[in-house]
Order: structure tokens, then C-alpha cells, then sequence
């Protein structure tokens, strides 16, 4: 069954319907949020949040077929207030890079075995340092999988606006990788 | 083509979103360009290393509940599966819910059940009394019992009000006396000082003349 027949069961009052939705968008409007707090709190706070709105205002969703782009919206703009309501930029300290990188012990010894935990705290560490207008797309673009136009349509954008800060957050993080020493072949962990 | 045009098609290259005319074009101006195509190969590097990142999942399933509104069908539907099924059932379940209903009407309109040696009496509102009856001389004997009794009650009662009058004025008649006595020595009080007053300015009258008689009679002599 596809959105637009959940949300169509939905305003005929099937709950249901709506749960069905829920559990079809939860984990991705989760990673979408983590992706841009790296924390499992906050991103359940948006998710809930993002879908507390959603059972509210669904019955505004003029055009079924793009409950995606709409249901991204809310959650990018619950994102966009949380990180203002916080009154900090979501982006973690240049400390926050592990000793052993920051140092380049780590590109002293390119045959060293990253860990799990700590690629991933590498890699978010230099996604939040890009800003966060980059951020969104290539967390849209990169984790989310969503189309140029797709991502266009969610920010309310051009298509050109959107490659645009696509080339430059990807460029931004290249550079990061390469201040800290970060080859693709040294990230290979068991 | 040139460089500005060549970079803005390298998001659609790395995400495969390109044509592919566009895709031949920018791959012939990239042979002739090795340090553009170096800048992509590093992209596409950096879009690898991004997909290392594990994907999160939420702890914790969401679900939405609203309160379930019945409707009347649907708790009669299911009131009707909780009643009793055979014959037996139905007519012992009939029995005590007509039973319930006759003590719930009962309670509410005060339903008296006395039983005697002459039946059962059944009465709502107030419970009957058995009349026992009396004989005339009884009757007689109870109304001359009843007089005397009243005739002692009233004696009694007007003994106790004059009593209570007696009392009374003589606590009056005691206040009042309390008061003039208080008033006497009052008055008595205060002839005592106007007495003792006019005494001294007396008093202090002579001292003044016997001093003046005395100051004429030494100037005199003088």
C-alpha cells in the first residue's frame, strides 16, 4: 500500500493507517535527525516531535504523493528550530577529534586499524563542522538517498542551489579529511 | 565546456543523475583536464569515506493511540457475549437481575415488609403499626393519668418560673445596692478632699497675711 492509500485510509479515520506511516518513515526521519545532532536523544525528540506534527496537520497535505518531501520539511525545520532554540551551532570542538589524529600519529601509521566507534565519531566530528545549509543536503544527499530535485523541492530551492552547497560540503569535508590525515584506505576497519 | 561547467555537472556524475550525452561530454573535457579530474576523484573519495559511517537505528518503535470510542452496538455486542447462554443460565440470571431490581425499586420508594401472626403487610413510605386497642376504663384511667401528670408538670413549671423570677429581681435588688453604696463613698470621697483642700488654701491664706502683718509692723518701727 502506498502513502498517498495510508493517507487517504487516515482521513477516513483508520489510525491505523497512520501508525502504518509511522512505522514506514520512523527509522529514516530518525537518521535524518541524528545526522545532524549525533545524538540518539535528540533524534528521538524530532522523530516524535516530526510525527506528532504530522498526525496534526495531515489532513492539510493537499497532494498525497509528496507526503515525502512534506514529512522531510517538518522534520528539517524541527531540526533547523531545535538548533536555534539550543542557541549553539551543532557542531562538535576541534577537541573532540581523538588524540591520535589530531596529533597525525595516526597518519604516522597508515596501517593502523580505525574502530567503529571511532570512524564514526570522526566522520560526524567533520560533518558538523561544515555549515549547516551544507549539512542538510549532504546528509539528505548522502544518507537519505533522496534526488537533487527531491532535496530542491524539501528546502524549497533551486535544483542549481542545491548541487551548489552538494560540491561545497563535500569539498569542505575533503579538505577536513586532509588537514587531519584521513586517507580512504586507513578508515578500512576490521 | 570549461571548468565552471565542468563542476557544476560533477554532483549529477558522482550521484549518477547525469545524461548520458553530458556524461560523454564531461568525460572528454576531464581527459583533457587531469587536475579537474583529480578534484572528482577526490569527491568521490570523500563520498566513499562519508559511507563508512554506520546507519543509527531508533531504540524505540513510535506508535500513535487514540481512545477507543464504542458504539452503542458495539457495547451491546459485546454486553450480549457476557450473558449466560443455556436455558438454566438465562433463568437464573432473569431470576436475580428481577430480584436485584425488585430490593433497587424497594430501597427507592422505602418498602416495608413486616410479617405478623395475621400475614404479611407490605407498605411503601412508612412502616405500619399493630393497633392493640384499649377498653373505655383503660382509656378513662389513661386520659385522668395524662391530666395529672400535666397538672404536676405545670405546678412544677410554675414553681420553677416564679423561682427563677425571685432569683432574679434579687440579683437586681443586690446590684443596685452595690451601686449606691459605690456612689456614697464616692461623694464622700470627694467632700473629704474639697475639705482638705479648702483647709490648706486656708492655711496657706493665714501664713501670707501673718507675713504681710509682720513686713508692715517692721517698717513701721523703721
Amino acid at each position: 500500500m502506498t502513502d498517498a492509500q495510508l493517507i487517504q485510509n487516515f482521513r477516513n479515520g483508520d489510525i491505523e493507517a497512520f501508525n502504518a506511516l509511522v512505522n514506514r518513515w520512523q527509522k529514516r526521519i530518525h537518521r535524518f535527525a541524528y545526522r545532524y545532532f549525533s545524538s540518539h536523544d535528540e533524534a528521538t525528540e524530532i522523530t516524535q516531535k516530526t510525527f506528532i506534527r504530522a498526525y496534526k496537520k495531515l489532513n492539510t497535505l493537499e497532494d498525497a504523493e509528496k507526503f515525502s518531501s512534506w514529512i522531510y520539511r517538518i522534520a528539517n525545520n524541527l531540526c533547523l528550530d531545535e538548533a536555534k532554540r539550543a542557541g549553539r551551532r551543532r557542531s562538535a570542538p576541534m577537541e573532540a577529534l581523538p588524540n591520535h589524529l589530531a596529533t597525525k600519529d595516526f597518519a604516522a601509521n597508515p596501517d593502523r586499524q580505525v574502530q567503529q566507534e571511532e570512524l564514526e565519531s570522526i566522520l560526524q566530528l567533520a560533518l558538523n563542522q561544515i555549515p549547516p545549509d551544507q549539512r542538510i543536503v549532504v546528509i539528505m544527499k548522502e544518507y537519505q538517498g533522496l534526488k537533487f530535485r527531491e532535496i530542491a523541492e524539501i528546502l524549497d530551492e533551486s535544483e542549481n542551489t542545491v548541487k551548489s552547497r552538494m560540491y561545497y560540503g563535500l569539498t569542505k569535508l575533503r579538505t577536513l579529511f586532509d588537514q587531519w590525515n584521513i586517507e580512504l584506505e586507513a578508515l578500512r576497519y576490521e | 565546456m570549461n571548468d565552471q561547467l565542468a563542476r557544476s555537472l560533477f554532483m549529477d556524475y558522482l550521484y549518477d543523475e547525469i545524461s548520458e550525452s553530458d556524461k560523454t561530454k564531461l568525460k572528454a573535457y576531464l581527459d583533457k583536464n587531469p587536475e579537474l579530474k583529480e578534484e572528482l576523484s577526490k569527491l568521490d573519495q570523500t563520498r566513499s569515506l562519508l559511507q563508512q559511517m554506520p546507519e543509527p537505528d531508533p531504540a524505540q518503535q513510535l506508535l500513535v493511540m487514540e481512545p477507543h470510542e464504542r458504539s452503542l452496538t458495539q457495547w451491546w455486542t459485546q454486553a450480549k457475549s457476557l450473558l449466560p447462554h443455556s436455558l438454566l443460565g438465562k433463568t437464573v440470571f432473569a431470576a436475580a437481575a428481577g430480584l436485584i431490581l425488585f430490593f433497587f425499586l424497594g430501597s427507592l420508594a422505602q418498602l416495608h415488609i413486616d410479617t405478623s401472626n395475621d400475614g404479611v403487610a407490605l407498605s411503601l413510605g412508612y412502616s405500619p403499626t399493630a393497633n392493640q386497642g384499649l377498653s373505655q376504663e383503660e382509656a378513662n384511667a389513661l386520659v385522668a393519668q395524662i391530666k395529672e401528670e400535666n397538672a404536676a408538670m405545670f405546678a412544677d413549671y410554675a414553681e420553677a418560673i416564679n423561682q427563677q423570677n425571685k432569683e432574679q429581681l434579687q440579683q437586681v435588688i443586690t446590684y443596685f445596692e452595690e451601686q449606691r453604696m459605690q456612689d456614697l463613698k464616692l461623694v464622700n470621697q470627694t467632700l473629704n478632699e474639697l475639705q482638705e483642700n479648702t483647709n490648706y488654701r486656708i492655711n496657706r491664706t493665714n501664713e501670707y497675711l501673718g507675713q504681710v502683718l509682720q513686713t508692715v509692723s517692721y517698717q513701721n518701727e523703721n
